[in-house]
Parts: C-alpha cells; structure tokens; sequence
C-alpha cells in the first residue's frame, strides 16, 4: 500500500513537472486549426481550406526581437508569391492588443497592407500541440504535409535556404 | 500512516525544488519584460552583464547568451 502510494506522488510530481519540447517530425501531417485573424474575433483562418496549397506557418509574438526582426522577409515572402504561397502568422502573445499595435506599427513602417494573414492563438494550442523549443519558428507546409521545420529568426543566409525550399515546394 | 504521508511529501518537495524547468515559448513574455533585465539602462546593459559575468563567474545564464535557464 505504501509503496503505490509513493510511487502515486512520484507520478503526480512527474505529470507536473513541465513543457517538453519534441522535434517536429518532417513528413508527418500538419495539424489542424481555426483561428482568429488578430483583431477581427468573427474571421477565422482554417488549415483545412489550404490543404491543396503551399503554406508557410510562422510562430512570432510581439515581445520577440528575432520575429519582428524577419517579418520584413515574411511581407516580401507573401507578396512575391501571393497565388501561389500563403504566409500564415501565428500571434502567441498573451494579449491581442499587443499583436495588433504591433501589425498597426509595421503596416505603417511597410507603407502598405500585409499580405501576411495574422492570427492569434489565444489558447496556444499550436504551439503546445507542435511542443516548440522557441519562437520564431517556421513550418513549411505542402500538400497537408510539414515538409521543413526552421527554428530562429532568418537571416541572409536562411532566407537563401528558405526561397530555395520554397521554390522547391511550389515546383 | 503519517510516516509515509510525510515521506510522500518531502520527496514531493525535493522533486518540486529542481532548479532547472523547460518554459515554453508562450511563456517566455515574462522573462523578455524590459524589467527582467538586470539593468534599467540598455546602455549600461553590456558592461554590467560583463562585470556580473567575471564577478559570478557565470557563463550563459543571461539573456545576452544561450542557455538562459543558468545550469550551465
């Protein structure tokens, strides 16, 4: 009886413990969601109505100098592909507002409107269900398919890797 | 009874007392908070966090660095 019963409270402590990071598997399916854009609660975004097309998956917040450091990429990523590629940004900020002074900013900093389609996971459910190390990070998507997983802010070198893995994709 | 209820817990605590934790990236806000830096002037930011460095004898455990959780 006593013996269950620690090993009941070693169990308990263990399922307590914390967030453990997985690496996202290439090849496996990509998850599912319907999300809000950011600032707009009644428009949602649905994975489910990309399936045939080629997605890039970004997870940034705010307070991260590294996202808002390769969202100047992302705008140019978006605009330069925007029948073939959609740029999807994931807001894991923990207020809305934030997301959206900060969108305010960069539209005006960009002098035109993002073709970046921002949304907010309020619940961080991506992010816990995918069990990310860090943001940013990025998931190249085809077909349904996670195809290239990139962890950190891109820089000239990834941005070179990532058009080429992109061109790639939508060959 | 209360034998083991006391050793169920005390191994509890050991095991809640663990210095180190993974945090998710959703949860790092707090720690990216501008009052989370060890000094309220940016400037003065890379000195300080040199002499703290040499005075500690620290390597990694700041956020100028990897490997933020200091276990290192």
């Amino acid at each position: 009886m006593r013996k269950y019963f620690l090993i009941g409270c070693l169990l308990l402590c263990s399922m307590g413990s914390s967030y453990l990071y997985a690496e996202v598997e290439i090849g496996s399916r990509a998850l599912d969601f319907s999300l809000p854009k950011v600032g707009s609660s009644k428009e949602s975004i649905t994975m489910g109505s990309y399936k045939q097309e080629s997605i890039l998956l970004n997870f940034w917040a705010s307070w991260c100098k590294g996202c808002k450091k390769e969202m100047p990429f992302l705008h140019k990523l978006a605009k330069d592909n925007e029948k073939k590629l959609s740029v999807i940004a994931v807001n894991i900020d923990n207020k809305e507002t934030k997301a959206q002074n900060y969108i305010d900013k960069f539209t005006s900093k960009m002098g035109e409107t993002s073709k970046i389609k921002f949304v907010y996971d309020k619940e961080k459910s991506l992010p816990k269900a995918y069990k990310f190390e860090a943001v940013p990070c990025s998931l190249l998507i085809k077909n349904g398919t996670i195809i290239k997983y990139y962890v950190g802010s891109f820089d000239d070198e990834s941005e070179q890797v990532v058009l080429k893995d992109i061109k790639e994709a939508l060959k | 009874m209360n034998k083991t209820i006391t050793q169920a817990l005390l191994l509890m605590s050991v095991f809640l007392l663990s210095a180190c934790t993974h945090v998710a990236p959703f949860e790092k806000e707090a720690l990216a908070s501008q009052k989370m830096l060890s000094s309220p002037m940016p400037e003065r930011g890379a000195f300080e966090g040199h002499v703290f460095q040499i005075r500690e004898g620290t390597f990694g455990a700041e956020s100028g660095f990897q490997g933020g959780c200091g276990c290192k």
